[in-house]
C-alpha cells in the first residue's frame, strides 16, 4: 500500500543533476543507440541477458588505458627494450581479456520484475527485482536503474535470487509501464563497460494525485435517495436492540447491567442508515476538468477512509456502495486511478527511454 | 554546496601499495629524497582522509611542484637525460596524490603508475625486475578494482585475487602478441642512461686497476659458440682496446684518440673516402676460401663504454660499429644496454705483416724520456749484444720466468720510476705490471709494442654450451710489431704463471699450490657449491637473454620463416588473429564453463519436461506460481487436459519422495514419460 499521502512537488535533485549530465553530444548518441534499442527488442516478462540484449564499449579509463599502452609501447621501441614492450602487450591483452571478463559478469543473469507497487501519480513507486543466476558464477556489482535514475550496484552471490528494491516515478494517473531497465557492470577493472537496456511487459495502476479541494461539500452528506434500505454497520451509532452474546465477540458492548442480573449475557446493537452516508461524488465538483476532479475526489476519498465513517463514490457510469475498510479504500482507488484509463494519452517512447513525460 | 570526492578505502591503501611497489625498484637509480618526498604525499592524504588537515591549496602545490622539479635539476645538473627524465615522471606521480579531487584523478595516478612501473625496466633487465613489475602491474590493478566496485562485500584481498587471475589468464595473449607483433627499430634518438656505475676497466691501465677487478664476479659478456664446442682456454684473448702512449707510469690512448665521439666520427670519415691498406689486406684474406675461421656470437653487458670485445683479428657486423685501424672496434653510442653481436674471427691472420708506418712506428717505440733508465738499460744491453727481436722477446720472457711470482698483492708501485720498481725490487705483480714492463722493455729496444687490454679465458658452462666471460678474466698483455709476422701476440703472464692461461682465472685460484696460497689468490676463492649454484644461476639469465631480451627485428625475422615459412604480410596477420582468437576462445570457454546453467535435479526433470512442452504453446509458469495453480489456470482454459494434467501433478509430486534407484521410482519415471505423450496441447 502507498505510505505516503503528501505528493511530492518538489522535484528531486538526483534527478536533476544526472539531467545536466546527459548534454551534448555523447549523451545524444547514447539516446539515438537506446532509442535503436528500444526499437528492437520487444517487452518481455523476465530477461536473461546474453549476447543477444548486452552491449559492450570501453569506459574513458579503457580508452585512457590505450594511450598508456601506445605510450609504453613507444618507450619499448625506442629504448629497443623487449621487456617494456612485452609489458605493453600484456596491459593490451589484459585490455582484451577484460571484454570477456566484463560481458561474463552479466551474461547469464535472469532478471525479472517481481513487484510493483501501485501509488499515486507524482510518487516514486516500489519497484522490486528478482535477479537469479543459472551457473555458479557470482554476479558481482551489477547495477541497476531504471532510466532517468542513478544506478543502484548489487551482487548476487546467493544460490537462489536476489531481490533489489528500486523505485519508478509514477508519472501519470492511468495503467503505465515501467520505463526501460539498464543493467551494467564494469567489473572487474571499470575499462569497459557492459549493458542492457530492458523493456517489461508488466504495468502497475496509478492512482490520481489528492490535490486538497476542501471540506466535503455539506449537501453531500444527505444526498441520499431516501428510499434506500437500512444498511447494517459495524461501527454506528445508533442504538438498536440486544444479541445474545456469541463466542469471541468484543466484550465492549456486552451489557453488564443485565449481567449483573443474571439476566445472561447480552450484547448492545448499534445501527447506522444509509441516508447518513457519505458521498465521494464526481458532481460535486462541477465545472472542472476531469483529471482535477479526479485528483479533487482522490483527496477526500482519503481524508474519508482515514475517519469511521462508511462513505461511497460515485463517478459517472459507475458507483461503489458505501462501506468501510481498507479493501473499500483501495477499490475507490482503483475506480480512480481506472476511470477513462483508455482516454488517457499512452506513453511516448521519451518516457521510457528517460523515465519522464 | 559540492560535495567533496572521497575515494573508497579499500581503493585507497591498494593505490598506496601500488605506488610503494612501484617506487621501491626505482630507488636504486633515483635520488633517496623522492623517498622522503613520497613518505610527505602519503602522510599528508592520510591526514587528508581522516579529516584532520585540508586538501592542499594551489598556493601550497605548485611552490611545492616547482622546488621538486629545481630539487631534480640540482642534483642531476641537466634534465635531458635518462634518470632525470624518469625522475620528473616519478615526482608527477608522487605529487599527484596531494590532488585525488574526483575519480579522474586517482585513474589518472593509476595510469601514471604502469608507466612508471615499467621505466624500471630500462635499468634493469633482469628476470627478477620483469617479473617484479608484473606484480606492481597486479597490485595498480587491484587498485583499479577496488576503486570501481561499489559494492563492498567482499573482503580487502578479493581484488588482488581477481587481478592476479586476470593478469595470469592474459599472459598467453601477451606472449602471442611479443612474439608475432611486428617490431619497428627505434622512431627517434632518445636520452640513454649515462651509466652512473661504469663497469669494467677503463680507458687507460696503471699499476693496481685491472688486479682490482680480480674480485669482481659479475659477468661481462657471454658468448654462444657457432660449433657449440668448448674452446681452448689459453687461445682465448678478448681483445678490447690497445693502449700505445705512455707517461713513464700510465698506459692511455694516443692524445688524439681519447675523445671516443671524435674518434668515432674521425674513423667514420675516413674509411668513407679512403680504402687502407689493412683494410684491403684483411678483406682479401677473408675472401679465400682456405682461411680457418671461428663463428661466435657476443652477448655484452651494459659497460657503458664504446668497445667491443673479439677474439684476434674478427669482423664484426653490428649496427654502428666501426673497426679501427689497430682491428679493433668502437661502437657510436657507450654499451648502455645488453647488446648483441655477431662475430667471426680469422686467428692465422697476419696483421699489418708488409710494412708499419712511419708515424706509427714512431708511435709504438715511444718512451718518455729518463723515465725508469734501468729497464731502458737493460733492453739495450740485449739489444747491443746484436740479439734479433726475438732473441730480445725471449730474453724478456725468460727473465720473467726465472726471478718472477704473479701475485695480486703489494700491487702499487713506487711513483718514480715504477717500471724499474717493479723490474729490479719487487719482482711481483699482477698481469698489468708484466705487461707494462714488457712493452717498456720492448720500446726501449726498438722493437714497435703496445699494451693491449681485455679478457682472457672464461668459464664454459657446459649445459648451455656457452662461455661466461667475467669481470674477473680482466687481463693485460702485449703486441709486438715483427717483420713478416706483423703485430704478435705475447703474454708475458703466461711466462709467469702458464697455469693462469691454461685453465683461466677462476679454476687457477681453485688450485692449491703454495704460490696460489702465498699471492693473495687463496682469497678469492669460492666454494664449489656457490660456483655451481652461480653457474645455474647464470645459464638461467643467459636463456632469458637469449630468448627473450635479444628477441629484435631480426630474430623476428628468423622466427617468422621458421614458425610461419615465409614473411609475408598476410602470414604475420593470420598468425597473429588465429592465435589471439584462440587463446581468447580458451578464455571465453573457461568464462562460459564456469556460467553453465547447472542441470536440474533429476527428481525435478519429468516436471520441467511438461513445463518446456506447454511453454511452447505459450503457457508460462509465473514466478510464485505453484505447480498445481499452474495446471488449474490452464485447465480452466482447456477443460480437456484437467484430469490429465491434475494427474501428472500429482505424480511428478510423488517422485520427490521416492528413493532414486528403486523399482518405483523406475515405474514413475516409465509412467511419466508416457503420460506425457498422451498430453495432446
Amino acid at each position: 500500500m502507498p505510505s505516503s499521502l503528501n505528493a511530492t512537488t518538489k522535484k528531486n535533485p538526483v534527478l536533476q543533476k544526472r539531467d545536466s549530465i546527459q548534454t551534448g553530444w555523447l549523451a545524444a548518441w547514447r539516446r539515438r543507440v537506446r532509442r535503436w534499442a528500444l526499437k528492437r527488442r520487444p517487452a518481455q516478462s523476465s530477461f536473461v541477458l546474453d549476447r543477444n540484449n548486452l552491449f559492450i564499449f570501453p569506459t574513458g579509463a579503457g580508452f585512457a588505458l590505450l594511450l598508456i599502452i601506445f605510450l609504453m609501447w613507444l618507450l619499448g621501441t625506442n629504448y629497443d627494450n623487449n621487456l617494456v614492450l612485452a609489458l605493453a602487450f600484456l596491459l593490451a591483452s589484459i585490455l582484451i581479456s577484460c571484454i570477456l571478463h566484463t560481458h561474463a559478469s552479466l551474461a547469464g543473469l535472469k532478471i525479472e520484475v517481481s513487484k510493483l507497487q501501485e501509488g499515486f501519480a507524482g510518487d516514486e513507486l516500489g519497484a522490486e527485482l528478482r535477479l537469479s543466476r543459472q551457473g555458479k558464477r557470482k554476479y558481482h556489482d551489477v547495477r541497476l536503474f531504471w532510466a532517468g535514475q542513478y544506478p543502484k550496484a548489487v551482487t548476487v552471490d546467493q544460490a537462489d535470487a536476489s531481490y533489489v528494491s528500486l523505485s519508478i516515478n509514477a508519472v501519470r494517473r492511468g495503467i503505465i509501464e515501467p520505463p526501460l531497465l539498464c543493467v551494467e557492470s564494469r567489473y572487474p577493472l571499470g575499462l569497459l563497460r557492459c549493458w542492457a537496456w530492458l523493456k517489461f511487459d508488466t504495468s502497475v495502476l496509478v492512482y490520481p494525485k489528492p490535490i486538497e479541494a476542501g471540506p466535503l461539500p455539506a449537501t453531500a452528506s444527505d444526498e441520499g435517495s431516501g428510499d434506500s434500505e437500512p444498511v447494517l454497520l459495524d461501527g454506528a451509532e445508533d442504538f438498536s436492540g440486544f444479541h445474545s452474546y456469541r463466542d469471541g465477540e468484543s466484550l465492549k458492548h456486552v451489557s453488564w447491567k443485565h449481567y449483573a442480573q443474571g439476566k445472561g449475557m447480552f450484547v448492545k446493537d448499534f445501527q447506522s442508515y444509509a441516508d447518513e452516508q457519505l458521498w465521494v461524488d464526481w458532481d460535486a465538483l462541477p465545472g472542472m476538468g476531469r483529471e482535477a476532479r479526479l485528483q479533487r475526489l482522490c483527496d477526500w476519498l482519503l481524508i474519508l477512509a482515514d475517519g469511521s465513517q462508511p462513505f461511497g463514490m460515485r463517478l459517472p457510469g459507475q458507483t461503489i456502495a458505501p462501506a468501510i475498510g481498507m479493501s473499500h479504500r483501495l477499490n475507490c482507488l482503483r475506480a480512480l486511478a481506472n476511470f477513462e484509463a483508455n482516454q488517457l494519452a499512452s506513453l511516448s517512447s521519451n518516457y521510457y527511454l528517460e523515465g519522464k513525460l | 554546496m559540492s560535495l567533496i570526492y572521497q575515494i573508497p578505502r579499500p581503493a585507497l591503501w591498494w593505490l598506496l601499495l601500488a605506488q610503494a611497489a612501484v617506487i621501491l625498484p626505482l630507488m636504486q637509480y633515483l635520488p633517496l629524497w623522492l623517498l622522503a618526498v613520497w613518505a610527505l604525499c602519503v602522510g599528508w592524504r592520510i591526514q587528508v582522509v581522516r579529516g584532520v588537515f585540508d586538501a592542499p591549496k594551489v598556493m601550497v602545490k605548485v611552490p611545492l611542484a616547482l622546488c621538486m622539479v629545481a630539487a631534480l635539476v640540482l642534483s642531476y645538473g641537466k634534465l635531458f637525460a635518462l634518470e632525470p627524465l624518469v625522475a620528473l615522471l616519478l615526482l608527477a606521480f608522487l605529487l599527484k596524490l596531494l590532488e585525488l579531487q574526483s575519480q579522474r584523478d586517482v585513474l589518472l595516478l593509476l595510469l601514471l603508475g604502469f608507466f612508471v612501473a615499467s621505466t624500471q625496466l630500462l635499468f634493469s633487465t633482469s628476470i627478477i625486475a620483469f617479473l617484479y613489475a608484473i606484480i606492481s602491474f597486479t597490485f595498480l590493478m587491484a587498485a583499479f578494482m577496488a576503486l570501481h566496485t561499489a559494492t563492498a562485500t567482499h573482503s580487502f584481498w578479493h581484488s588482488l585475487k581477481t587481478s592476479s587471475v586476470i593478469t595470469l589468464q592474459a599472459i598467453p595473449l601477451a606472449l602471442v602478441l611479443f612474439f608475432i607483433m611486428p617490431r619497428i627499430g627505434s622512431l627517434w634518438t632518445v636520452p640513454l642512461s649515462d651509466g652512473s656505475a661504469k663497469t669494467g676497466f677503463s680507458d687507460s691501465m696503471e699499476p693496481g686497476n685491472i688486479s682490482q677487478l680480480s674480485k669482481d664476479y659479475s659477468p661481462a659478456f657471454r658468448v654462444d659458440f657457432t660449433d657449440k664446442k668448448a674452446p681452448v682456454q689459453s687461445s682465448l684473448y678478448w681483445r678490447g682496446l690497445s693502449l700505445s702512449s705512455f707517461d713513464g707510469r700510465r698506459w692511455e690512448l694516443p692524445f688524439q684518440d681519447r675523445d671516443d665521439n671524435i674518434r668515432y666520427r674521425r674513423i667514420a670519415q675516413e674509411q668513407k673516402k679512403l680504402n687502407y691498406d689493412w683494410q684491403v689486406d684483411f678483406a682479401s684474406y677473408r675472401r679465400k676460401d682456405s682461411s680457418p675461421y671461428i663463428d661466435y656470437q657476443v652477448m655484452m653487458e651494459a659497460s657503458f663504454q664504446p668497445w667491443l670485445f673479439a677474439l684476434t683479428t674478427a669482423s664484426v657486423t653490428a649496427k654502428d660499429v666501426l673497426n679501427t685501424p689497430d682491428y679493433l672496434f668502437l661502437s657510436k653510442r657507450p654499451v648502455s644496454q645488453r647488446f648483441l653481436y655477431q662475430a667471426r674471427s680469422y686467428p692465422e691472420f697476419k696483421r699489418q705483416s708488409q710494412s708499419l708506418g712511419p708515424s706509427e712506428r714512431y708511435q709504438n717505440t715511444l718512451l718518455p724520456k729518463g723515465s725508469n733508465p734501468r729497464a731502458s738499460a737493460l733492453a739495450q744491453q740485449w739489444r747491443s749484444a746484436g740479439d734479433s727481436d726475438r732473441k730480445v722477446i725471449a730474453n724478456a720472457m725468460r727473465l720473467f720466468q726465472r726471478e718472477f711470482t704473479y701475485s695480486l698483492q703489494d700491487t702499487l708501485l713506487s711513483e718514480l720510476n715504477p717500471v724499474d720498481d717493479f723490474l729490479f725490487s719487487r719482482k711481483r705483480g699482477y698481469c698489468e705490471h708484466y705487461a707494462s714492463a714488457f712493452v717498456v722493455l720492448m720500446r726501449a729496444a726498438d722493437i714497435p709494442a703496445r699494451v693491449v687490454i681485455g679478457y682472457q679465458g672464461g668459464q664454459w658452462n657446459d649445459e648451455e654450451k656457452y662461455l661466461l666471460v667475467s669481470q674477473a678474466d680482466a687481463h693485460a698483455w702485449a703486441e709486438v710489431w715483427l717483420p713478416e709476422q706483423g703485430w704478435t701476440r705475447v703474454d708475458p703472464t703466461s711466462a709467469v704463471a702458464p697455469e693462469r692461461i691454461e685453465l683461466g682465472f677462476r679454476d687457477y685460484i681453485q688450485q692449491s699450490s703454495t704460490s696460489i696460497e702465498q699471492n693473495g689468490f687463496a682469497e678469492l676463492r669460492q666454494s664449489p657449491l656457490l660456483m655451481q649454484l652461480q653457474m645455474q644461476l647464470d645459464a638461467i639469465n643467459y636463456s632469458w637473454q637469449s630468448w627473450v631480451l635479444s628477441y629484435d627485428q631480426d630474430q623476428q625475422m628468423i622466427f617468422f620463416q621458421k614458425v610461419l615459412g615465409g614473411q609475408e604480410h598476410w602470414r604475420i596477420v593470420a598468425a597473429l588473429m588465429g592465435a589471439s582468437t584462440f587463446m581468447l576462445a580458451l578464455l571465453a570457454l573457461w568464462l562460459w564453463w564456469r556460467a553453465r546453467p547447472e542441470a536440474p535435479a533429476a527428481e525435478l526433470v519429468p516436471w520441467l519436461e511438461l513445463e518446456k512442452k506447454l511453454a511452447a504453446v505459450g503457457w508460462n509458469r509465473e514466478p510464485g506460481e505453484t505447480p498445481q495453480q499452474f495446471t488449474l489456470r490452464i485447465a480452466g482454459q482447456r477443460p480437456d487436459l484437467e484430469v490429465l494434467l491434475e494427474r501428472y501433478t500429482k505424480m511428478a509430486y510423488t517422485l520427490l519422495y521416492t528413493p532414486i534407484g528403486s523399482d518405483q521410482h523406475q515405474q514413475l519415471l516409465k509412467d511419466l514419460a508416457g503420460l506425457r505423450n498422451s498430453i495432446r496441447v
